[in-house]
């Protein structure tokens, strides 16, 4: 996953675009090192001291690791669980609406 | 003096039956039952490399036999069965088919053998029972359609590795999905013509745990057959199957709403409406149905993300529509 996100958010980097964590690990502190080793640099909610029972999880039912939702300029839920070359693909597309929408 | 005629009539009949299976202690229609113990200095399996016991048993080709192994003390011994053919060839395993710890093996013999049914442990040693039983009518019936369902669902997985592209992959994945739903209706009449017989138990359990992994699916194909089954399956699964309906039609919603389809919304009335009813009509599904209705809400595609407000991994709180104008992707991740 992580060289993934990596590229995809240098190659957004001037765009309107932001990969948002949501993080699940139950230490912060640890996660330190890991943040810096995979050159995590995007920004996470903490999911809290429970790990994967932490709240922002439970209120959007989440069972599975990794999920995923890409939502457009207003917020709204455009796709689920894309992955990959289909993740970038959605992105673009949200993205050219976006540019379309400013003109 | 009546009553000795009967009860010896009645031996008359039962005497050749049980002859009829050719080895007296195999009868075919009797139940094989030992007495038997693991202990530690018992050898090894060869596979499981714990102690077994070898008890040979003839089978008659085509018939099928349940094979229980059953702890005395499930503290002591966790049981673990394995059958082979006279050759030694393994063909079948079983840790807790039984009923956790228990072993059971159902199987359908290919040939005339005397197999070799290997008792032994997946943990300790102790006392066991094992009983070698032909499977009732129903039993057989429902072997048969597990295996016909698992015979193709098998040749599918075999034509993954050739599927380059993610829609041949997904046409499989579909076509998976549509064969299990193809055999809900089988299963369900099945269940209720044999409810007597502990084998529709199975078949019930069967159709539910099917049930739970149609809903991942967004095949219209599943979705046909959902339908159909909620019309002409069972009334005690109606609730279920629409649930399972209502899922399946929320990811089509979804594909629809992504092409862009003028249809898109009657397809969301139609899932709303069906929640609708099931929440009147089963009381016992209200949480379910709430669930599904809460993520058609919040959490399906077309509708507004929640807002999310937090700390980051530094302590500091933003929110989620802090990024309003942008673009976003929400990964729930973890580093495990």
């Amino acid at each position: 996953m992580y060289p993934h996100e990596r590229s995809l958010v240098k190659r957004l980097e001037n765009s309107p675009f932001a990969l948002i964590g949501v993080n699940s690990d139950q230490d912060r502190e640890k996660l330190k090192k890991t943040l810096e080793d995979e050159k995590i640099t995007w920004r996470s909610f903490w999911n809290g001291p429970k790990g994967t029972g932490g709240p922002i999880s439970a209120a959007w039912h989440v069972q599975s690791w990794p999920t995923i939702y890409v939502l457009d300029g207003d917020g709204v839920i455009r796709y689920r669980n894309v992955r990959g070359e289909a993740m970038d693909r959605a992105v673009d597309e949200l993205l050219k609406e976006l540019e379309a929408k400013k003109k | 003096m009546q009553r000795l005629i009967v009860w010896s009539l009645a031996g008359l009949i039962l005497v050749p039956a049980a002859w009829a299976g050719g080895d007296k202690k195999n009868g075919n229609d009797k139940v094989f039952k030992i007495e038997g113990t693991l202990a530690k200095d018992d050898p090894a399996d060869k596979l499981r490399k714990n102690p077994h016991k070898v008890h040979e048993y003839k089978m008659k080709a085509g018939a099928n036999y349940v094979i229980d192994m059953i702890t005395k003390n499930a503290q002591e011994l966790d049981p673990y069965l394995r059958l082979e053919d006279s050759a030694g060839k393994n063909l079948a395993e079983d840790d807790d088919g039984g009923g956790f710890p228990n072993a059971r093996i159902i199987f359908k013999a290919p040939k005339d053998d005397t197999y070799r049914i290997i008792a032994t442990a997946f943990k300790g040693v102790g006392d066991y029972t094992l009983t070698v039983r032909v499977a009732s009518e129903a039993q057989s019936i429902l072997e048969q359609l597990k295996e016909s369902l698992g015979t193709k669902q098998k040749e599918l997985f075999k034509q993954f590795p050739a599927a380059k592209t993610e829609e041949a992959r997904q046409k499989i994945t579909d076509r998976f999905y549509e064969l299990t739903a193809d055999s809900l209706l089988p299963l369900s009449e099945f269940a209720q013509k044999y409810a007597d017989d502990p084998a529709a138990k199975e078949a019930k359990n069967m159709v539910r745990n099917n049930l739970r992994q149609l809903e991942q699916s967004d095949s219209p194909g599943v979705g046909k057959v959902l339908r159909t089954l909620r019309e002409k399956g069972p009334k005690e699964m109606h609730g279920q199957v629409s649930l399972a309906l209502s899922q399946n039609l929320r990811s089509q919603y979804e594909r629809s709403y992504q092409r862009k389809d003028k249809d898109a919304g009657k397809l969301l009335k139609e899932i709303e409406d069906l929640l609708k009813h099931v929440g009147e009509n089963h009381a016992d599904l209200a949480s379910q149905v709430k669930d599904v209705q809460f993520t058609l809400k919040n959490l399906t595609v077309g509708r507004p993300a929640m807002e999310i407000e937090a700390e980051d991994l530094d302590t500091k709180t933003f929110k989620l529509s802090d990024y309003r104008g942008k673009v976003v992707v929400i990964d729930f991740w973890g580093h495990w």
